[in-house]
């Protein structure tokens, strides 16, 4: 069994940081700040938006770019990475597929879904499949405890999922 | 089985996966209720909530009208309202249902708050595992504000308000409303210090008022259908229905839209979630989310209408109405392991007994769950879970803390035969069974470190 | 004013009071970690907890206003085991590595932990490991197995040094101080957070592995590194100064000084340091005896007399600026001046001003008199000798080669210089402001005793001591024996000081008597 390793945060710096320019997404960004009274508040829209446009993780100079637009300390926007699961500061694979581990979905089989996958893509949690396909995590109650056991990708739910259908349903997307 | 009948807040509601779209819900009286309320003043608006005694549905079940009466008149500052969808207390999910569904009972609902309260802007936090419920709420907020009802010029009253919706990225915390406030301004989802409390100093120091969404949706139908039409629902403690959602061990988990004081805890489980699956038992039931006390199968905890009264004096809290539900097989130091992961990787970390205590609490369960526990382990659990918080300790900022010791301290009351059993038979039986995976996998770490 | 009962002693406070004030004001210290005076309340460590009245749950003192008739109790039995409690917490994740920290004996952990910590933990698992040898400058290191999260660095650089170079990262018990990635500290007031961390997280690189604290001499003086005039207290061993940490002055600092000031100690085991009395015989300067010197130093002012240029340096205090500049009203000389001196400026404590005691040179008159020259034009004007009081003329050259035309030139100085060996015909060693005895007068007019810290190297006199006997001439009787005695007679003779004495001036100072030079102020 593989483990993914993290990357050194000295080395992040050297790989590309793929997608538009910032300056290509101030169009998008510029209305979001527009909502608040204070430039700093849109932090996590702008940097949901960057992330998505840019290969699903934040690149340090996504980071200093972030922290220069919103005029707010590259230390703060750090902190506020660091703070929230759903943002990335390593790579990730080209879909990140969350699956629940919390008690409702423990309860019907988390667990052995989790086993499966990791099984069958032979990494730990938290790890990316060897094509780079998938970043498959385990994620904290996502609140569709009536579909338990589950997983997302994206706006993509899978539900009632037995291991050999978690699977299947990983393998049987399409490319 | 009884059909699944939706009285009030989904009613008319599209299924699962479809949104009410602006045409769909004026066609069923949408937006009459701002029309109406829009002809009232703020503080009309306010006495019809504070005289239906609507209580907040985030758990806490603070009366939403005397919470709005706590805004300071004429302090110059605008005034805010922040609606709470970060719904992410473990075996809840009523408020997906009409963030997904019925959008725009929720912009309605809001601005009809805004209203109330003199706020011209409300931010809507849903939680960043809600990407559709984002979208949603996103399509419906551009739409009403496309037809007049959001804008400069609300329903050409003259009257302006804006609502905007503020996606998280994955922390429980940003739930408790004052970390949501500060994951709002921006920063790490810390809860906030109390005085100043939100009312007061809320959204960059100005007076903000924090409502849940399934609050915030009770307020259309109360400006629209009247105080007394709206409070033939539910009882005195409980007035209105509530939304709740059934997990677990149950033949079909579910959300339904009930009368508390009408229903059962036992008719939620065997009737409207179809019972317990596999033909099994009902071991334990957690009634309003994974932060309340846990009760056993006892007819003194389940034949209770679910008002915020009943559950409490059966031991428990109705909380954010999410049923959990666990059979007779269910390990509860496995499901007890389960809570303290959660929310030792939820802590924010900012005070000491949290911060600490969340990790200590989960070491000790841990364990006992991998059969190296001692007896003695059983009862200095429940002391340091004593040591870390509990209901009303008032030993950290928020209630995370308290939310953890819960659970801990109810599920040694009520089954501390299955610690018992885990400390003298090697572990829990989740564990047993999953020994030798568990092994395997630290043996190949403990290789690959070795390299 | 709320009147409010801590401990059953009653005690009337300001509206808007917090309970942990109020208890300071009697005398009772509770416990705390986040909070410090000179902050936003954080109410994160949670060691304050006190019982109330009337209240279902503990309070944190920090954060909890007083009211009136409010009943406070910090020592019942269930506002200790409540922070009992947290002081357990505090340690199960601590590295416990006391003999190793350099926070030992002045860690807040330490105290808390003895006051009112249990003598045995009962955790008893592996701790959560985290970066430790953190370089967060060549200023600061940081070890973040030993923070407790308090915060009081992070509000501390937001708050006060305006520069919001520190945050958290992570979550929970992994939550870490962090300065930006690739990046160290740079604002000037970055040492502050040394001072106020509670624990041993940060340590400073100039100080840390020099000393355990509990064997260092202290002393309350004032830094001397600009005309701010921060209090401080200066930690010594073996005679030797190992660091200045600011002291509270609620009227100068308050609780803060730069980084520029607080490492000014450095100059004292400088080693050109002066040791002996040097005349210059056949070129060379040559060591002699004090009599010789002083009696060679008399000699030659007298001869330059109201011809002599007297530069005198507003780093002296106010007794030896005031001494200095009776020595040129008995020579009858107008040709009187300080020098100038750079220092960092902004708007919390740095002045731009180099010289402690400008505005004390100001009082005092050390000015070119009518007719009289500077240190622009002394060059110039064919006199016929210069002394140097404290001060070299090294960066500048042309002043030197001025110098070095004139009959006699007098330097009286703590370090060696280029215009001493190029132009001295005698030297006389003096000290620097952390060795001997005195007063400043600060950028606002307050006027702060300094004291020595160590012992001066070799045979160099304070200068009060020399300009004294230079003044005194041969009547031996003139001579002071204490620097509280020129206090006395110049505060006789010069209004601004007036009714002062030394003992007055205490630690805090106190303000010069008329309109004082008041710009700037903390």
């Amino acid at each position: 069994m593989t483990t993914t390793k993290r990357v050194d945060p000295a080395e992040l710096a050297k790989l590309p940081c793929t997608g538009p320019s910032f300056d290509d997404l101030r169009g998008k960004l510029d209305p979001i700040v527009a909502r608040y009274p204070q430039r700093a508040a849109a932090l996590l829209p702008v940097l949901w938006v960057v992330q998505r446009a840019r290969a699903g993780w934040l690149h340090p100079k996504s980071i200093r770019e972030v922290a220069e637009y919103l005029a707010v300390p590259q230390a703060h926007v750090e902190g506020v990475i660091t703070f929230y699961t759903m943002f990335k500061d390593q790579p990730v694979g080209r879909d990140v597929v969350v699956v629940c581990k919390t008690l409702s979905c423990r309860l019907r089989g988390a667990q052995e879904v989790m086993d499966a996958l990791e099984d069958h893509f032979g990494i730990d949690m938290g790890g990316t499949t060897k094509d780079g396909r998938y970043t498959i995590e385990t994620g904290e109650c996502l609140g569709l405890c009536d579909m338990a056991p589950c997983m997302t990708i994206d706006e993509e739910r899978h539900g009632n999922l037995t291991p050999e259908s978690a699977v299947k349903t990983l393998e049987g997307r399409p490319r | 089985m009884s059909a699944v009948e939706f009285p009030r807040l989904l009613k008319g509601a599209p299924p699962i996966g479809k949104r009410q779209t602006l045409a769909e819900y004026e066609a069923n009286g949408g937006y009459q209720a701002l029309k109406k309320g829009l002809a009232q003043t703020p503080d009309e608006i306010t006495k019809m909530v504070l005289d239906t005694g609507l209580r907040g549905r985030g758990g806490a079940g603070f009366p939403a009208g005397r919470k709005w009466t706590f805004v300071p008149k004429n302090t110059g500052k605008p005034v805010y309202l922040a609606v709470n969808g970060d719904e992410s207390e473990p075996g809840c999910f009523k408020d997906r249902q009409i963030i997904e569904r019925v959008p725009h009972l929720l912009v309605e609902g809001a601005i009809l708050a805004c209203r109330a309260i003199g706020a011209n802007t409300a931010y809507v936090y849903i939680r960043g595992e809600y990407p559709i419920g984002i979208r949603c709420m996103e399509e419906a907020v551009d739409e009403a504000r496309a037809a007049g009802y959001l804008g400069d010029n609300v329903m050409g009253s003259g009257w302006k308000c804006d609502v905007w919706i503020h996606s998280g990225a994955g922390a429980y915390i940003c739930g408790e409303e004052t970390g949501m406030l500060s994951s709002i301004e921006g920063g790490r989802g810390y809860p906030r210090i109390k005085p100043p409390f939100p009312a007061v100093e809320g959204l960059w120091r100005s007076p903000t008022i924090i409502n849940n969404v399934e609050t915030i949706a009770n307020v259309p139908l109360i400006v629209r259908d009247g105080v007394a039409d709206w409070k033939s629902s539910g009882d005195a403690d409980t007035p209105g229905t509530r939304l709740v959602g059934v997990s677990g061990h149950v033949n079909r988990p579910c959300h339904i839209e009930i009368d508390p004081a009408k229903t059962t805890l036992r008719e939620i489980i065997f009737d409207h979630a179809g019972g317990i699956w596999k033909g099994r038992h009902l071991k334990a039931v957690i009634p309003g989310g994974s932060s309340v006390p846990v009760l056993p199968n006892k007819p003194e905890a389940l034949d209770v209408p679910f008002t915020y009264g009943a559950v409490k004096n059966a031991g428990s809290l109705a909380g954010a109405a999410g049923v959990i539900v666990m059979d007779e097989t269910t390990c509860m130091v496995d499901a007890l392991l389960n809570l303290m992961e959660f929310y030792h990787h939820e802590s924010c970390g900012q005070c000491t007994p949290c911060r600490e205590g969340t990790g200590w609490l989960e070491k000790l369960v841990h364990r006992i769950w991998a059969g190296q526990g001692r007896m003695e382990d059983v009862d200095l659990l429940d002391r340091v879970a004593d040591t870390v918080g509990g209901a009303g300790a008032g030993k950290t900022i928020c209630f995370l803390a308290d939310s953890a010791v819960m659970p801990t301290k109810s599920f040694i009351k009520h089954f501390r035969a299955d610690f018992e059993a885990a400390v003298r038979g090697g572990g829990s039986p989740v564990y047993l069974a999953r020994k030798a995976r568990i092994d395997r996998k630290h043996a190949s770490h403990a290789v690959g470190a070795a390299h | 004013m709320p009147k409010l009962t801590i401990d059953g002693r009653s005690v009337e406070v300001p509206k808007g009071t917090t309970i942990i004030q109020a208890a300071r004001q009697l005398g009772t210290d509770v416990p705390h970690y986040c909070w410090h005076p000179g902050l936003s309340i954080a109410g994160n460590c949670r060691i304050c907890l006190v019982e109330v009245e009337g209240m279902p749950t503990l309070q944190i003192a920090c954060n909890t206003q007083c009211s009136d008739n409010m009943v406070v109790r910090t020592a019942s039995d269930k506002a200790k085991r409540g922070r009992a409690d947290v002081m357990e917490l505090l340690l199960i994740n601590h590295p416990l590595d006391c003999p190793i920290c350099d926070q030992a004996g002045e860690c807040k952990l330490q105290e808390y932990s003895f006051r009112i910590g249990n003598d045995r933990s009962r955790f008893d698992f592996p701790k959560v490991h985290k970066p430790k040898h953190v370089k967060f400058s060549d200023k600061v290191m940081f070890d973040a197995e030993r923070c407790i999260l308090c915060t009081r660095c992070v509000r501390f650089m937001d708050e006060i040094a305006k520069s919001d170079e520190l945050d958290i990262s992570n979550r929970g018990d992994r939550n870490e101080i962090s300065v930006k990635r690739g990046g160290e500290l740079e604002s000037p007031y970055q040492m502050n957070i040394i001072d106020v961390c509670p624990v041993g997280a940060l340590t400073s690189q100039d100080f840390r592995f020099k000393s355990r604290v509990w064997f260092l001499e202290s002393t309350h003086t004032v830094c001397s590194g600009c005309s701010r005039g921060c209090n401080v207290t200066a930690g010594a061993r073996w005679n030797k100064m190992l660091r200045l940490i600011p002291r509270e002055n609620a009227a100068v600092n308050k609780w803060w000084m730069c980084d520029e000031g607080r490492l000014t100690y450095t100059d004292v085991a400088a080693a050109d340091r002066l040791g002996a009395p040097m005349v210059r015989k056949d070129g060379r300067l040559v060591e002699v005896s004090w009599d010789e010197a002083l009696a060679a130093a008399a000699k030659g002012l007298a001869a330059a007399g109201d011809d002599l240029f007297a530069l005198i340096s507003a780093r002296l205090t106010n007794e030896e600026i005031w001494l200095a500049s009776k020595l040129c009203d008995a020579l009858g000389t107008p040709h009187r001046d300080t020098k100038p001196r750079a220092f960092g400026k902004d708007d919390l404590l740095r002045t731009g001003d180099g010289n402690p005691n400008s505005a004390g040179a100001r009082i005092l008159g050390v000015a070119p008199g009518k007719g009289g020259a500077g240190l622009a034009n002394f060059a110039s004007q064919n006199l016929a000798g210069a002394a140097l009081f404290g001060e070299d003329l090294d960066d500048r050259p042309e002043a030197i080669a001025a110098l070095q035309k004139l009959a006699f030139v007098l330097v009286v100085d703590s370090r060696e210089s280029e215009t001493m060996r190029k132009a001295a015909h005698v030297v006389l060693p003096g000290l620097t402001a952390y060795e001997k005895d005195g007063s400043f007068t600060n950028v606002t007019g307050r006027v702060q005793r300094i004291a020595p810290c160590v012992r001066s190297p070799g045979d160099a006199w304070p200068d009060w001591k020399i300009l004294g006997w230079l003044v005194a001439g041969n009547d031996r009787g003139a001579r002071p024996k204490t620097c509280a005695e020129v206090f006395a007679r110049m505060a006789a003779a010069v209004p601004e000081f007036s009714g002062m004495t030394h003992g007055m001036l205490g630690t805090a100072g106190l303000d010069v008597r008329s309109a004082a030079p008041a710009q700037g102020s903390v």
